[in-house]
């Protein structure tokens, strides 16, 4: 059957890129040389991409000293933390004490936190998916599961993750990212053990997005109430930013 | 002796900063002409670049060689540079793509590699069009514009724009036919094509 002019645009544009069959190429040459329209539409294209090929250009650039010297910097840094990790670690957990408590969103989600299957603020969320408490991990507040999130949300990101994931390195790569990207709170769905529900605050967001951008084993992420479903989900990790 | 890439990055996860360093030299041009692409900016693009660069150091555990570790690296340069161009307007052809950099007082630091190509008239014709295909490209939604500089100027292969920007073949090749009609609707209106 005939294709029609609209039918033989893509097809132009893959003819260019050298991407057909043989039969697809034959069809698509025939069909150019008998229709102006379609010639007229190949040349464009074909000057355009010709246009965007030659402007590639080879540069030379230096950088591994700056990047090597930033890199270095920042591992006599850690190395030098980890020389006073015990001085630095009560110091640290005492602010934090400090801080947890005497926050008023902090005290509250103790509170709340406390009513629900009496999981303290304490809670951490460990490598294998259970609840514990943790003394060195207190920093954060960890839902029970099932436990609603606090509301007025702005923004939501929805992040698939693919057949080969295991939700216990998303957890801990999470764990690892709290402080850095502004995590209130994980949470796991009740009604699905492979939904996890992470908030943040919402200036944070581009930047865990671009964290977990360097995942591979995840496969997209829907911005807002944007659904999409593919078969090979494994994990679905919904962030919900607030102010 | 010479490591495979592979064997580099086990080295890096268990400590080896210097095998970094191979890395760095192998994919840095490369990494830089598609910041420059993105930014259009010498400056921005370098900042980029190390960013990039840093985060894929930082990350590297996460590299578990699913995919090429190039087209990894490269995501994390079109995103860094694409985050960069979001959070400054300020990107807006003022330096033509062509060959858009001088950088008399930063020489050891970047080197341009010289066009061939002689005929002055031939020059100054394609830095016209050039710089037209280039406002163009930068009126194109982000979407668009990556595609059109992994695939059309950087002429990565199809497969690799598809790693790199984590979408399947068949949305590279539609997202490719949407971009190149845009950019051709605009062009047309400037009657460069």
């Amino acid at each position: 059957m005939m294709r029609k002019c609209a039918g033989y645009k893509k097809l132009i544009h893959e003819y260019i890129d050298n991407d057909l069959c043989d039969s697809k190429r034959i069809e698509v040459e025939d069909h150019i040389d008998s229709c102006n329209e379609c010639k007229e539409y190949f040349n464009s294209i074909k000057n355009l991409v010709v246009s965007l090929n030659s402007m590639k250009t080879e540069y030379q650039i230096d950088i591994k000293a700056k990047v090597m010297s930033d890199i270095g910097k920042k591992t006599a840094r850690i190395i030098d933390f980890r020389k006073y990790y015990k001085y630095c670690a009560t110091v640290a957990c005492l602010a934090i004490a400090i801080t947890v408590f005497f926050t008023t969103g902090g005290f509250n989600r103790m509170l709340r936190t406390d009513s629900v299957n009496g999981l303290s603020a304490e809670t951490a969320l460990t490598g294998d998916g259970s609840y514990a408490s943790d003394a060195e991990l207190d920093r954060y507040y960890v839902a029970p599961k099932g436990q609603e999130m606090c509301s007025s949300v702005e923004e939501s990101v929805s992040v698939y993750y693919n057949s080969s994931s295991n939700i216990d390195t998303v957890i801990n790569d999470l764990n690892n990212a709290i402080d850095e990207y502004g995590i209130n709170c994980i949470s796991r769905s009740d009604d699905d053990i492979n939904v996890l529900k992470v908030e943040i605050e919402s200036i944070y967001i581009d930047k865990l997005v671009d964290h977990l951008s360097l995942v591979q084993d995840q496969i997209y992420m829907a911005r807002n109430n944007e659904v999409r479903s593919e078969a090979n989900v494994n994990i679905v990790m919904i962030i919900t930013c607030i102010e | 002796m010479q490591y495979s890439e592979e064997q580099l990055i086990k080295m890096i996860v268990e400590g080896d900063n210097e095998a970094f360093g191979v890395i760095i030299e192998k994919y840095q041009n490369k990494a830089y002409a598609i910041a420059l692409r993105i930014l259009q900016n010498h400056d921005d693009a370098l900042d980029a670049v190390q960013d990039s660069f840093i985060k894929a150091f930082r990350n590297m555990k996460q590299f578990n060689f699913q995919s090429s570790f190039n087209t990894w690296l490269y995501r994390i340069v079109t995103n860094t540079s694409l985050d960069l161009y979001r959070k400054n307007k300020k990107y807006i052809y003022d330096i033509p793509f062509d060959k858009p950099i001088t950088n008399e007082d930063d020489d050891d630091y970047y080197i341009q590699v010289e066009d061939e190509k002689s005929n002055i008239e031939a020059i100054v014709e394609k830095k016209d069009t050039v710089s037209l295909v280039n406002h163009a490209i930068s009126m194109l939604p982000d979407d668009f514009k990556e595609i059109v500089i992994l695939f059309d100027i950087e002429q990565l292969s199809l497969n690799e724009v598809s790693e790199i920007l984590k979408i399947p073949l068949g949305t590279v090749k539609s997202r490719l036919f949407r971009a190149r009609e845009k950019l051709a609707k605009i062009l047309k209106k400037e009657g460069t094509f």
